[in-house]
């Protein structure tokens, strides 16, 4: 299990993984926004004993005011949320009813299920819909079918496939998703990235 | 045992409420948060007068002539009242599990007057379950000029009664954070237990601290009575010469095996005592409250101390320990309480920084 890291700020987000961390670095520098601090809560099943040792953390009731939760929807959107649901309750946290609608308390608590708070999917499928237009992803689709074909079984896990194949379009081909966040492959002004925009500008 | 308690107008806490209340409680908190206050409402339950100072540490008393005592004690007496706000009482109420409750208010009252009933209260004609006074007790300091500071102390309870004695009152225990033990008083608990022929063994619970104990006899030294034991020299010396971490351990226990079916106050839990002894030292307290039957408040600031506390009654047939750590949030103090797997996945989290 990950541990929380010093709190430094009075906004915090919490976050699932490296690239995750990564990821809303840059998106949190480009919106301008330097008063959230960043946790990495590392896999989906530490989620709740991070969250225990989080609000453990002596400083943490005194210091934070705001926490944000963002985590994969995986194949379903309301059963991801409910987790967080029940993570937060057994770390004794205000629990939210919905999606990206904050519960009030000390913190306030806020939770958004990637890629948008209602479909299945995860951050790659949000970072996939920002470039949709983009020349590359015809050749990612053409070389995730032809793979497809050529196996006689469906990509292990498309979203991601579809991302690294996308990112070895790029000018350093070798960078994961939240380099590429950092390197400005990912085009922040994408109308798929304002639900979540919302989110980190109400934390 | 208490299940929860709600602590009223006292000191620092305009409302503080403690909930999930376990036999053995840990408070922590940053310093001067209000852990050692806590403690101290909790003791108005004893219906013991004064409350203050005799409890401070450091509450040295004024010297010199009785004018500039009288401002002493009177500023000490508003001071307990949050905010100094003497119009309303002091009150702490306990609420057992099933809804009985306990509450003891303590008030400034008029110089002439009798105690004065809370608001809505009659002395009779109270229906089952609602408050009723048990007893009242009144403190009065009077300087040569005729001022006067008079308190009282009033302990309530729900009908029918259950309170421990007749007067509504608990016994209660207090071991301080950092004044040298009392001898005399460690000596007269070991013989309330030997007048029994209580078979509570102290003796396996010291050589945690120093193994080398074999025998403890309290032998009379100058008219006064003091636990002496034998390490082996050649002569058996007082506890008070055998080290700090013997003679706190021998008080602390020694007051919960006097205190049965009471409570147990302890400040600073951890003084005197080295962290690898912790575990033994919580599973030492844990025993014995259970066996005699003692609720105990116990406050700290060390997180080995906290870490320990989980250790040992994790190794309980009962988990019976709850950490509640104060908190100031908005400038109100509140408590937030930890429960077992929160405190053991936040100590495996510890150690790995440390």
């Amino acid at each position: 299990m990950l541990n929380p890291v010093e709190i430094t700020k009075r906004k915090q987000l919490v976050v699932e993984g490296r690239d995750a961390y990564f990821f809303f670095q840059a998106l949190l520098t480009h919106m301008g926004i330097d008063d959230a601090q960043i946790q990495d809560f590392g896999g989906i099943s530490e989620l709740g004993n991070f969250l225990r040792s989080f609000s453990f953390m002596p400083s943490f009731r005194r210091e934070v005011q705001s926490v944000g939760i963002a985590r994969d929807a995986e194949s379903h959107t309301p059963s991801a949320f409910q987790s967080v649901q029940t993570a937060l309750g057994k770390a004794g946290l205000p629990i939210p009813k919905s999606p990206n609608v904050a519960a009030q308390g000390d913190p306030r608590v806020s939770v958004f299920i990637l890629p948008d708070c209602s479909r299945p999917g995860m951050l790659e499928s949000l970072c996939l819909a920002s470039v949709e237009s983009d020349n590359a992803m015809e050749c990612v689709e053409q070389f995730c079918g032809c793979l497809e074909r050529m196996s006689g079984a469906a990509l292990g896990n498309p979203a991601k496939a579809r991302t690294h194949a996308f990112l070895a379009s790029r000018p350093k081909p070798d960078l994961l998703l939240g380099q590429a966040a950092q390197a400005g492959y990912w085009p922040w002004d994408s109308l798929v990235f304002e639900p979540l925009k919302r989110f980190l500008r109400d934390l | 045992m208490f299940e929860s308690l709600e602590i009223r107008n006292f000191r620092c806490f305009e409302s503080l409420r403690i909930e999930r209340l376990e036999r053995v409680n840990l408070i922590d908190g940053m310093n001067n948060v209000g852990k050692t206050s806590a403690l101290e409402a909790i003791h108005l339950f004893s219906g013991k007068f004064p409350v203050y100072p005799g409890l401070r540490r450091g509450g040295e008393e004024a010297h010199g002539p009785l004018e500039r005592r009288f401002e002493y004690e009177r500023t000490m007496c508003a001071a307990l009242f949050h905010d100094f706000e003497e119009a309303s009482p002091i009150e702490i109420e306990g609420r057992l599990r099933d809804g009985h409750r306990f509450l003891a208010a303590l008030r400034m009252s008029s110089e002439d007057g009798n105690s004065i009933d809370l608001p809505g209260q009659q002395q009779s004609a109270v229906s089952e379950g609602e408050l009723k006074k048990r007893t009242g007790t009144r403190s009065r300091l009077e300087d040569p000029s005729g001022r006067r500071i008079s308190m009282v102390l009033e302990l309530w309870e729900t009908t029918p009664f259950r309170s421990p004695d007749a007067g509504g009152a608990f016994a209660v225990s207090y071991v301080g954070a950092r004044e040298k033990p009392s001898a005399v008083l460690d000596a007269e608990r070991l013989g309330m237990l030997e007048v029994v022929a209580e078979p509570y063994d102290l003796l396996v619970s010291l050589r945690v601290i120093d193994p080398r104990i074999t025998r403890i006899r309290t032998i009379t030294v100058g008219q006064i009575p003091v636990i002496h034991g034998d390490v082996g020299l050649g002569r058996m010396l007082p506890l008070t010469l055998l080290g700090e971490g013997l003679q706190r351990m021998a008080s602390l226990l020694l007051a919960i095996a006097t205190t049965a079916g009471g409570i147990v106050l302890i400040d600073e839990i951890e003084n005197g005592l080295h962290h690898s002894v912790l575990p033994k030292v919580w599973r030492a307290i844990a025993d014995a409250a259970k066996r005699f039957d003692v609720q105990v408040f116990a406050t700290t600031h060390s997180y080995e101390c906290i870490g320990a506390a989980h250790a040992a009654f994790e190794a309980q047939s009962d988990y019976d320990f709850r950490l509640h750590r104060l908190e100031s949030i908005k400038g109100e103090v509140k408590a937030i309480s930890y429960d077992r797997e929160t405190l053991g996945v936040a100590m495996d989290a510890y150690m790995e920084v440390r």
